[in-house]
């Protein structure tokens, strides 16, 4: 077959490819009952709600636990509607006003929100089921009860944010995370800001425990601002793990890193690091010609694997390419793998390497830091203007 | 495909006040047709799905029903596309990642177009559109999968119609790669 006949057996197979699929129905009504939050109209702040008790958290569940309840559209004397908020993420996108504990969050663009846990998953679980009242112009009160133990994490992602409490007001900036962490025993909530999640450090300041009333409560609430840290630390970039125990040996690094060194000796490479600290193993490889990168020989070598990975074995390879370039035109091009056993892909193991491989690019491209946001709208994020191609 | 269905105007006057009745016939008239997108687009397509309905629905009132697209299902389509976009750029630091063992999606010795029954297979196909890096995975889904046209990709994309159809080319030459045929 010729390579126009390929390319036109392609686009017709292309085009039989169905353009709709059904909508899961947990995702549909997730949905539905966001679309419905947001359009909730009634007056007036709403009332805080004490949090219920008693329910099944959602807190093993991937995604969001969202659901709305008790919602009349239209009648101005309809109660507010109200949300259940569980552990997970959600996007607020408006003009929003949220009050937790003594302070407020006057959100105006879209935000991040993230209940997650400061104690172990089973206790927090419970204590993050935080319940959310809306109301026009939709301001949200999180019950301060509710959020006793648990870790609610704001992420400004466009627009304005302004978070007031005693001690006055501060605006956020684009990208910036409120942290605010409540202690198990149901006192206020304790805020915390400065992590550029998920890929920044996260960087809690002192700045909660300055309302702090005794110096046993200051370090009190900082143990509650450095406990709110490490569950954003270890929710945004994991935790490393073992190395499984049946793994081949030509996946650890005795073997692999050898071996790998030695494929800086193939076309279109200038280099290769080898990072072995934890599972998988990383290689990062740097092109001869940025301009027009050829990793054919670096991708035949991987497919073709170690040869000490017994024949029949199953390998998963992982393979992320980028090319940088700063405001000078000088370009970078790099190409990063890892090479695993399947079986050990767990979520954990995935959301290390994913963390990983952007602190390798991050490295590879002069230490300059690998922005969420575009630089025009995160000015002063980057050491230089990058732009970054995928090939 | 089926016709992009059209809206009468008393449900989408309704939708537009903020029926929730009405918003809920919008997502299960057009919610199959954006999570088809979202699914093939973007890495996180469950929080892309709410996240481009969230914007059809503040967007809503924009729409004219006469105007050029002529449907609202080409509306939504399009606003989910610039939304997708929009998504990518946000992320597009972040690699992507291939968990999927690469000897398996190359076979060399294999005519790329040819299954058992001398047809793609569709799975065979969806695998190797999930790993083309993302810029050329939108391009081939929206183009041949979704039927936009080079003028709207190259308003979406804000490059001429020369560049998207280049790079629909050598987005087809990959796809094929990956699928174990043509030369690089």
């Amino acid at each position: 077959m010729t390579e126009t006949e390929q390319d036109d057996a392609l686009q017709a197979a292309l085009a039989q490819l169905p353009d709709e699929e059904p909508v899961p129905a947990a995702l549909q009504a997730r949905t539905r009952a966001a679309l419905e939050a947001r359009s909730a109209v009634a007056p007036g702040r709403a009332p805080r709600r004490p949090a219920p008790r008693g329910r099944a958290p959602a807190w093993a569940a991937a995604g969001l636990a969202i659901a709305a309840a008790a919602f009349t559209l239209g009648a101005h004397l309809a109660p507010p509607a109200r949300v259940q908020l569980g552990a997970g993420q959600q996007v607020l996108d408006g003009k929003i006003s949220v009050q937790i504990g003594e302070g407020t969050l006057d959100l105006d663009g879209r935000a991040q929100i993230t209940v997650g846990a400061v104690e172990p998953a089973a206790t927090a679980a419970r204590r993050a089921e935080a319940e959310v009242s809306m109301s026009a112009p939709q301001p949200l009160a999180l019950a301060g009860s509710a959020l006793a133990g648990a870790l609610v994490t704001f992420t400004l992602l466009e627009g304005s944010a302004l978070w007031t409490d005693a001690d006055g007001s501060r605006p956020l900036q684009t990208g910036e995370a409120l942290a605010l962490g409540g202690p198990a025993s149901g006192g206020p909530a304790v805020p915390s800001t400065g992590a550029r999640a998920p890929t920044g450090a996260a960087a809690a300041t002192p700045g909660a425990a300055r309302g702090a009333t005794s110096p046993e409560e200051q370090i009190r609430r900082l143990e509650l601002e450095l406990a709110a840290t490490r569950a954003q630390l270890a929710q945004f970039g994991g935790v490393p793990g073992a190395w499984p125990a049946d793994l081949a040996p030509g996946l650890r690094p005795a073997q692999l890193r050898p071996w790998a060194e030695g494929l800086a000796a193939l076309p279109g490479v200038r280099s290769v690091e080898v990072d072995c600290e934890e599972y998988p193993c990383m290689l990062t490889f740097e092109a001869t010609d940025p301009a027009d990168p050829d990793w054919s020989a670096v991708r035949a070598a991987l497919e073709d694997q170690h040869p000490a990975v017994p024949e029949g074995t199953q390998v998963s390879v992982g393979v992320s390419e980028a090319t940088m370039e700063d405001d000078e035109g000088s370009a970078q091009s790099t190409l990063i793998a890892w090479l695993a056993d399947p079986a050990s892909l767990d979520d954990a193991v995935r959301q290390r390497l994913h963390v990983r491989v952007q602190d390798l690019l991050e490295d590879a491209h002069g230490g300059a830091p690998a922005p969420p946001l575009p630089p025009s709208e995160a000015p002063g994020a980057a050491r230089h203007e990058l732009s970054v191609e995928e090939r | 495909m089926r016709p992009l269905p059209s809206p009468s105007p008393a449900p989408l006057a309704a939708a537009l006040a903020g029926d929730p009745d009405a918003r809920a016939a919008l997502l299960e008239a057009h919610g199959p047709r954006v999570w088809a997108l979202c699914r093939r687009l973007d890495p996180e397509p469950e929080d892309a799905y709410q996240d481009v309905w969230l914007c059809v629905c503040s967007e809503l009132h924009h729409f004219v029903p006469d105007d050029r697209r002529g449907s609202l299902g080409g509306w939504i389509q399009t606003i989910a596309a610039r939304r997708l976009v929009d998504r990518h750029r946000r992320r597009q630091v972040r690699p992507l990642f291939r968990a999927e063992p690469l000897p398996e999606l190359v076979a060399p010795d294999a005519d790329p177009t040819a299954g058992a029954e001398g047809a793609l297979s569709r799975a065979r196909l969806e695998q190797a559109l999930a790993a083309l890096p993302e810029a050329q995975r939108r391009l081939v889904v929206l183009h041949h999968v979704h039927e936009e046209g080079v003028d709207a990709l190259s308003a979406l994309e804000g490059v001429p119609v020369g560049t998207i159809k280049s790079r629909l080319s050598r987005a087809r030459a990959a796809l094929l790669r990956l699928l174990g045929g043509a030369p690089a």
